[in-house]
């Protein structure tokens, strides 16, 4: 399938609105029931709409710099001396030409994994990170191919994407979180005075409408959650496209398949964990920060919860080879 | 009265659309020399660097002269093309290109050449910018042919004979250069 990439960008663009849009709709209807329970007029949806209004804009806004900063990343100055950084830049620079978007910043992680990741949800200024690890093992042909993952990513404007998606899942996690806190401590507290007013009178009537109230919230919890979880494993699902397709642009960017099939070779011969990386980013990653050896299991509960697809089928892809093929050839070594 | 409206609504309209079109072709002009440009940065660079890389190399590779050598003559060659046509430009590089790669590959051979900081740091130079010339040479490829095409379109080639928009040609790549392999994907 050849890609029409302009097609790819707009339709992200789309799938992303769409999605934020379904997402806002969910919270807001939340909102609504849990206004009507409480007996009030928009205040809850309005507090729960700029909740996560101002939780996307942060995302947007200052995302890649808190990315950035979470891992320890440093910035690698135009004048460096080492040149495994001189080289660094060159590629960015080459890819950058290559993909047509503007040079994005280069940083540098301590880790000894290989891994590399991008950020920023504009095309004009981006930046990019990679382990020492990976400046170490890979060769200047191996990170070529992993930095035109990285630009497919910027290019393909899955930052965008992932990074609304993440943001807006995390807001309805939270949601489900607080009103189960709420449904909860309302609860305990009308079990108290609940308990003190049947001493005194026989009249049910005020208890049964805040049980109402209680059992509305709990619900509401409850829907949120799986919801929540719901959307996670679509996140998860959607990450695992952008990836496949971000490899594919990375090879048409390099005109050489073997640059990333080597890299991924060797990512998965030195699989170790990315320490310094969280969940919240591990879509950004080349290859999964955490549970490598999990994403090779052929669990399909392990393949649900992750960011990547496995590294062998990546391979297989790229490379156009049989999976079987591959892992006989691997195991041969 | 109603027949003098007509025209000057008719004659606004084309006047509208000249305007448009020569816009039009004019934007992509740009687009195609900034495209230019940036090849011709990497091209200057490459020429820069040959005599520092030769320089640094010619001690280790007493039995390499014939490569050297070659390396040497093409530089001249692209340095002065003779005209400055596209084609004659891309042809001198090509060679050069040619014989920088077989340089390329000699290098590999002398492990001590490779081990001298100066010349790993001039070979790395050289390397990018070999790249960045295939990579600016496949955009400025892109946007030309773009440019050509609308130029000769009807009706906008009356307005490129207008105002003498020409047509640019092609820098044509090596022939191991022109395959572009694919991924395929099924969703």
């Amino acid at each position: 399938m050849a890609i029409n990439y302009y097609e790819v960008q707009q339709k992200n663009i789309k799938k992303t609105f769409m999605l934020s849009f379904f997402m806002l709709l969910i919270i807001g209807i939340a909102g609504v029931i849990l206004d009507y329970a409480l007996g009030t007029v928009f205040i809850v949806t309005g507090i729960l709409l700029a909740i996560t209004a101002i939780q996307i804009l942060i995302s947007l806004k200052s995302g890649s710099s808190i990315v950035l900063k979470s891992v320890g990343a440093k910035k690698v100055e135009e004048n460096t001396e080492i040149f495994e950084e001189k080289q660094l830049l060159n590629i960015v620079e080459e890819m950058s030409i290559s993909s047509g978007i503007t040079m994005p910043e280069v940083y540098v992680m301590q880790d000894s994994s290989i891994n590399a990741f991008a950020t920023g949800t504009k095309k004009d200024k981006s930046y990019v990170c990679v382990t020492t690890g990976l400046l170490e093992k890979l060769n200047r042909d191996e990170t070529t191919g992993v930095i035109a993952h990285e630009l497919a990513h910027i290019k393909n404007r899955d930052v965008l994407l992932m990074t609304m998606v993440s943001a807006l899942v995390g807001g309805v996690l939270l949601l489900a979180m607080l009103s189960f806190r709420v449904a909860l401590s309302l609860g305990r507290a009308s079990f108290y005075t609940g308990a003190g007013r049947r001493r005194s009178s026989k009249n049910s009537k005020g208890e049964g409408g805040i049980f109402a109230v209680i059992a509305g919230m709990f619900v509401v919890a409850a829907v949120m959650f799986v919801i929540g979880q719901v959307s996670r494993l679509m996140t998860f699902a959607i990450s695992r496209k952008r990836e496949y397709l971000a490899d594919a642009t990375a090879v048409e960017l390099t005109r050489d398949p073997q640059m990333l099939s080597n890299a991924l070779r060797k990512i998965h011969d030195n699989a170790y964990a990315t320490k310094n990386s969280n969940g919240a980013i591990a879509h950004l990653f080349i290859s999964e920060p955490k549970k490598i050896k999990l994403a090779e299991k052929k669990n399909l509960i392990a393949n649900l919860f992750s960011t990547h697809p496995p590294l062998l089928d990546r391979i297989a892809l790229i490379e156009s080879k049989n999976k079987k093929d591959l892992i006989n050839e691997l195991s041969q070594k | 009265m109603v027949f003098g409206i007509v025209l000057i609504v008719l004659v606004l309209l084309l006047v509208l659309w000249i305007i448009g079109a020569y816009n039009g072709l004019m934007k992509l002009k740009k687009l195609v020399e900034n495209a230019w440009a940036q090849i011709d940065v990497q091209l200057h660079r490459r020429h820069d660097l040959i005599p520092n890389l030769v320089n640094s190399v010619k001690g280790y590779m007493k039995f390499e002269q014939e490569t050297l050598e070659k390396v040497i003559e093409a530089r001249s060659k692209a340095v002065n093309p003779g005209s400055n046509n596209v084609k004659d430009i891309a042809d001198a590089e090509n060679q050069l290109t040619g014989a920088l790669s077989k340089l390329l590959v000699v290098v590999e051979k002398y492990p001590d050449l490779k081990a001298n900081q100066n010349v790993r740091d001039l070979m790395e130079q050289l390397t990018t910018t070999e790249n960045k010339i295939a990579y600016s040479r496949q955009f400025y490829n892109d946007s030309t042919t773009k440019y050509n095409t609308k130029l000769s379109l009807f009706p906008t080639n009356i307005i490129a004979g207008m105002f003498k928009f020409t047509e640019r040609a092609l820098f044509e790549a090596p022939e191991e250069a022109k395959k572009v392999p694919t991924v395929n994907l099924e969703f």
